[in-house]
């Protein structure tokens, strides 16, 4: 009896051995896989973290871009009417006293082109009715 | 060269006399009220030559021709005569 329980407890202890081996094994299996998945996982945060922070860069410098073009758009847009505003004004008082100093002379010649106007919209307007 | 203009100018203002209603001072009008009244102008124009272009047209340079031969007969009698 103690012969055969001899031998199955060195085989259980055999087993023990390895099992206790093998734990110990997938343990530090684990252990390696969760170092390597935390150093990946730092990784790709890393570039996460540098992309956002070159995504945002980009998006501030674009920003900066815009309102400056925005900026110098609006100044010349600004600049193109006060000189054709100030043009207009000079235009206006150019005729005004040249119709101050000659009314019937300018009151034929706006007659004179409004006639050739209307001349040339009613030969349009012919033509089309004709087409 | 300046009487020839201060005529041509009377004569305007003549014939805007004529086509403009009776004491009407359409000159003081005008003076006051100058770009209004070369728009007023203008589009009067436009209506006129877009009605009636072609009836002006042809009465105007039937006019014209006329004292063209009128011109030229009278010419050409005194060099006759």
């Amino acid at each position: 009896m103690a012969d055969t329980a001899k031998p199955e407890s060195s085989e259980e202890a055999e087993m023990a051995r390895e099992t206790d081996g093998g734990v110990v094994s997938a343990r530090e299996r684990f252990q390696k896989l969760g170092d390597e998945v935390q150093s990946r996982y730092k990784k790709v945060s890393e570039d996460v973290r540098r992309g956002a922070e070159r995504a945002s860069q980009e998006v501030r410098r674009g920003a900066e871009r815009a309102k400056e073009t925005y900026e110098e758009v609006a100044e010349n847009a600004q600049r193109t009417y006060q000189r054709a505003r100030s043009e207009a004004s000079n235009l206006s008082r150019e005729v005004s006293l040249y119709v101050r100093d000659n009314p019937g002379k300018a009151l034929l010649i706006a007659a004179g082109v409004g006639f050739l106007l209307g001349l040339i919209a009613r030969g349009r307007g012919g033509s089309e009715e004709e087409e | 060269m300046t009487t020839e203009i201060q005529e041509r100018e009377s004569i305007v203002e003549e014939l805007i006399d004529e086509i403009v209603p009776e004491g009407l001072d359409w000159e003081r009008l005008v003076v006051t009220y100058p770009i209004p009244a070369l728009l007023l102008a203008a589009a009067a124009g436009f209506l006129l030559g877009r009605r009636h272009g072609p009836q002006i047209i042809a009465a105007v340079s039937g006019f014209a021709a006329a004292e063209v031969s009128r011109n030229v007969e009278q010419l050409l009698s005194r060099e006759a005569g």
